[in-house]
């Protein structure tokens, strides 16, 4: 029998963190310290003395130019005395979470068995209030956790922030000038804008974010505005202990007898661990950035871009259709945008770096045919589309140009990608859909749109039932591209279907490209052929 | 009497039940054969299988590394000394897949490599046939042979060449000659002696 979780432990930030091996740096810390100071005043003693031998016009100078040697090393010493407390206090402070974690969790535990043998525990006062104060005990943990990071964040801070200088993506406008407000609750950071959520990224120490990418990389990931490298990085460093604890979990399933909730839970354990097995694959490709990464839901979710879109002039974003899934659709889609990437190069004369596509499988997309005809995938999905393009342009330094981001929605994937244009606040400068069974009704006049469509697409079945209302015209704005096969020379260039708008060599992935490029006027249009 | 009417009766029961069950049927059929004819044809198991065993037979990628940019290089020369030198823009050699099948792309440590290279030529309709003719003999000696061309919506001219298996080679008279080589799909060394043990 399978027991109802009856208190969600969460993914604790602390639980991945070693208490021993940051108390054990402390002490070295605190050992160098003592070294520092000396080896400091050694370095300005022997250059006084040297005076006595090397005698030159330059020696004064250089002997005081080594003299504040000794003091600033002394003060750095004496300041690596508080580091060293404040590292040790979060080493203690991290212990202790642990240990009162696996408390709750045993408690926890204790507790979901005797609701599995109490059908009606819902209606149990005594177990209902212990669940409530077992939730209240999770919920402080969280604040304790965010308090002692806190406070060993200001304190290196105060230390580090003047004497170190880190580039690329952890470089911040702000350094120096800590504040400790800027560190935020992890359920703060859900409702800010990535516009918003950029502004405190770089307001952080470099040090802050070290912790904040340590702690929280599922959030930090997972954040639309957070510089893109630093989204991969965090991402990747959850996949191998991910599938670790997966395998772990379906290996001791599979000892069981399997009842008919196991079933299910393996199903869902396979579908993670074939999520991020895929994603392993295409990253091994070389040239990705993993930009999301969510397998907390019953549907795995991920973004991955072919280059950075963070400092690419043009921006491709390709939405699947129907049955498009991480640990089935990842390769396929990464291929695709590859092929895309390398057309929108060729067809606008791009430097390599400055076209990036993304294969966004950032929503649940309908799982059969008969789900195609159910616009709630594309309703719950498109916000974070359009949130995902609004992280694109918000990462860009203020004054700087923003990327022409083109949206391409494939099937059933043109739903969520024209109601995402269609929100305020859209960062998106062009959309094109490819076999797609319907659009969103409205559209903003400043969204270049375009669309291919194609009699042989078996999605377009579900158009002539009426269950899509709107389509694509010329009358609103929309322009046609070419499905068609071309032919010149008696060789022909292959037509863009379903399964196949983006094979290389076919009229379909040159279009899209052409658009992703800025460059729609290469594309051909329908009917020229 | 009664009893012919509840006969009566169970009859039309048993016909509307019949009726719909075929109707369901027909909508399960109808729905099944819409759904099998939909399915992606991307990759099967054993297609990427056997691609592996392809891929196993042959020379590894860290063997063949090298290979499209010493293709381009070819192509370069020759069209340096035939139609004159162009300032040539170079992009760095990607590793990737773009010279694999779908199989291959689906095998771990398979890949390919690509490089580009773009220059200003004269491209008018005399240089144009001269420069394809130069590209088709030069790839034609490192295995490429012409596949498709057409011409964009403003005029510009695609010539793709490939290899029987998958290496591809794009040529694009646009605002410069564009050259994309990408090469065939290897397994990288690494890969084929973890497959062995």
């Amino acid at each position: 029998m399978r027991m109802p979780q009856v208190v969600d432990l969460g993914e604790a930030g602390f639980l991945a963190l070693d208490a021993s091996a940051i108390s054990q740096k402390a002490v070295d810390l605190r050992r160098g310290t003592g070294r520092l100071a000396e080896d400091g005043a050694q370095v300005s003693s022997g250059w006084r003395s040297l005076t006595a031998v090397y005698q030159s016009p330059v020696a004064p100078g250089l002997v005081s130019a080594m003299e504040p040697i000794g003091y600033v090393a002394s003060g750095m010493s004496g300041a690596m005395g508080p580091a060293a407390v404040a590292l040790e206090d979060y080493a203690q402070a991290i212990g202790s979470l642990q240990t009162r974690h696996r408390s709750i969790d045993a408690d926890a535990g204790i507790l979901s068995q005797e609701a599995a043998a109490s059908p009606d525990w819902q209606s149990d006062p005594l177990l209902l209030a212990r669940q409530a104060r077992l939730e209240q005990s999770v919920s402080t943990l969280e604040s304790d956790f965010d308090d002692a990071r806190e406070q060993c964040v200001a304190v290196l801070d105060g230390i580090l922030v003047p004497a170190v200088q880190i580039t690329g993506s952890f470089s911040t406008a702000g350094v120096g000038a800590w504040d400790p407000r800027d560190l935020r609750s992890v359920s703060s950071l859900d409702a800010l804008t990535p516009t918003q959520v950029n502004a405190w990224w770089i307001s952080l120490s470099p040090v802050a974010q070290s912790m904040y990418l340590m702690t929280e990389a599922r959030l930090i990931g997972g954040l639309d505005g957070i510089p893109s490298a630093v989204r991969d990085t965090a991402n990747r460093s959850r996949l191998d202990g991910e599938l670790a604890r997966l395998v772990a979990e379906r290996e001791a399933l599979n000892l069981d007898e399997q009842s008919g909730s196991q079933r299910e839970r393996i199903e869902v354990l396979d579908r993670r661990i074939g999520a991020i097995r895929a994603i392993n694959h295409v990253l091994e490709r070389g040239g990705r950035l993993l930009l999301h990464f969510d397998i907390s839901g019953p549907e795995p979710l991920a973004a991955v871009a072919v280059g950075d879109p963070d400092h690419a002039e043009f921006v491709g974003v390709l939405v699947g259709g129907k049955g498009t899934t991480v640990d089935g659709g990842a390769g396929k889609m990464d291929t695709g945008a590859r092929q895309v990437r390398d057309a929108a190069e060729v067809v606008g004369s791009i430097p390599a770096g400055d076209v990036v596509v993304v294969s966004w499988l950032g929503y649940v997309a309908p799982p059969t045919f008969a789900d195609a005809a159910d616009p709630s995938f594309a309703l719950e999905g498109h916000p974070g589309l359009r949130q995902f393009t609004q992280g694109l342009a918000a990462v860009r330094p203020a004054g700087g140009a923003e990327p022409t981001v083109t949206v391409g929605g494939h099937s059933y994937g043109a739903l969520p990608v024209t109601l995402a244009s269609q929100l305020p606040g859209s960062q998106i400068d062009n959309v094109v859909t490819y076999g797609g069974p319907g659009i969103a009704e409205t559209f903003p006049d400043d969204i270049d749109r375009y669309w291919m469509a194609n009699d042989n697409d078996l999605i377009r079945g579900v158009v002539g039932s009426g269950w899509y209302k709107y389509q694509p015209s010329t009358r609103d704005g929309w322009e046609e591209l070419s499905t068609d096969p071309f032919e010149a020379d008696g060789v022909e260039l292959t037509a863009g279907e379903h399964h196949s708008y983006l094979v290389e060599g076919s009229s379909t992935l040159h279009n899209l490209a052409a658009v992703i490029a800025g460059r729609p006027d290469k594309a051909v249009p329908y009917g020229q052929d | 009497m009664a009893r012919t009417e509840r006969r009566g009766s169970r009859t039309w029961i048993r016909r509307t039940l019949a009726l719909v069950v075929c109707g369901l049927l027909g909508v399960w059929i109808v729905t099944s054969v819409v759904e099998a004819s939909d399915t992606d044809d991307w990759a099967s198991a054993q297609e990427i299988e056997a691609a592996r065993t392809a891929l196993m037979g042959l020379a590894t990628y860290d063997e063949m590394r090298g290979t499209s940019e010493s293709v381009l290089d070819d192509i370069r020369w020759t069209l340096d000394d035939d139609v004159g030198t162009a300032d040539w823009i170079h992009d760095s050699v990607r590793r990737d897949v773009g010279g694999c099948s779908p199989a291959e792309s689906e095998v771990s440590g398979a890949f390919s490599e690509a490089t580009r290279s773009r220059g200003a030529l004269p491209t008018d309709t005399d240089q144009t046939a001269r420069v394809l003719e130069i590209v088709e003999t030069v790839a034609g000696r490192h295995g490429y042979k012409p596949a498709t061309r057409f011409v964009d919506g403003i005029g510009d001219q695609y010539f793709y060449l490939s290899t029987d298996r998958g290496g591809r080679i794009s040529v694009v008279f646009g605002e410069l000659l564009d050259i994309r080589v990408t090469s065939d799909c290897y397994l990288t060394e690494a890969a084929m002696v973890e497959r062995t043990q």
